[in-house]
């Protein structure tokens, strides 16, 4: 059920055509975020990490989900990851991002946001240049 | 497959899944040569990818000796499995463990439909661009 959840937040949120769409895209977004959250809290057993202590196999899959969640948090302008919703993913996240087998491979929120920016970039110089040629032809 | 065989991981920087067989690898403590793809869209697949991952063609892709291992999950599971030393990565106990690739398996399904429909979004943010672009060449 959660999936289906997500993957209409996500379309809705990115597809969104005016504020009111946005805004329960995104509460939608929350919600399945907050599942991840009880996930947390239960499999960390008050511990910093998924894993209890040490980094596990949960941590690292989670991985992969920090750099996408940074994009859409660019596009929509808002923070799903917040201190009043996902405190313990909220933590988890610096924590995981700070340890010495994470820094030197994760992008920085920063890093993530630029590299978007050369897409979108490069994205319309061919655009652009495709319409160049045909507006010639005309 | 002996511990002191080359490992190689083929992976991507634009990837958020190549990051998950880095930590592994990090965390496990076993050397081995990074490998940089290019990146789908602008270049040409290696034809390292293109031999070791001939389903998906995609990265991350693991090389350990002649052997190579695809998905960035079952990476992980494969280095903690053929490097059994600690720390040991996925949970000893075996609910644990199925609950863990439960989640890790929830966790993957989002990311791909987040990272899809975020593709959707460009396309359609671009296509729009392009409507506007073609409009303002005709009237001029």
């Amino acid at each position: 059920m959660c999936l289906k959840q997500c993957f209409e937040a996500a379309n809705a949120l990115t597809g969104a055509n005016n504020d009111e769409e946005r805004i329960a895209a995104t509460g939608k977004l929350t919600e399945c975020l907050a599942i991840l959250e009880e996930t947390f809290q239960k499999s960390s057993k008050g511990l910093g990490f998924f894993g209890g202590e040490t980094i596990g196999y949960l941590d690292i899959a989670c991985a992969a989900l920090l750099g996408p969640i940074s994009v859409i948090e660019m596009f929509s302008a808002d923070k799903f990851v917040r201190e009043e919703t996902t405190p313990g993913l909220i933590q988890w996240a610096v924590r995981f991002r700070a340890h010495e087998a994470v820094r030197p491979y994760m992008p920085t929120v920063e890093e993530v946001t630029e590299l978007v920016k050369q897409r979108i970039e490069e994205g319309f110089k061919r655009n652009f240049k495709s319409n160049v040629s045909t507006s010639e032809y005309e | 497959m002996a511990q002191n065989d080359t490992v190689k991981l083929i992976g991507c920087s634009d990837d958020p899944f190549s990051i998950r067989p880095r930590v592994a690898l990090h965390l496990k403590s076993i050397k081995y040569e990074y490998l940089e793809e290019p990146d789908d869209d602008l270049g040409e697949k290696s034809q390292l990818l293109l031999k070791s991952n001939p389903i998906h063609k995609k990265t991350p892709v693991l090389i350990h000796g002649d052997l190579a291992i695809c998905e960035s999950l079952n990476i992980v599971q494969y280095l903690d499995e053929a490097w059994p030393s600690d720390p040991s990565i996925l949970p000893s106990n075996a609910y644990d463990r199925a609950s863990a690739r439960f989640w890790a398996q929830y966790i993957d399904d989002k990311v791909k439909q987040f990272r899809d429909s975020l593709l959707h979004a460009l396309f359609c943010f671009l296509s729009k661009f392009d409507t506007l672009v073609s409009v303002i060449n005709k009237s001029v």
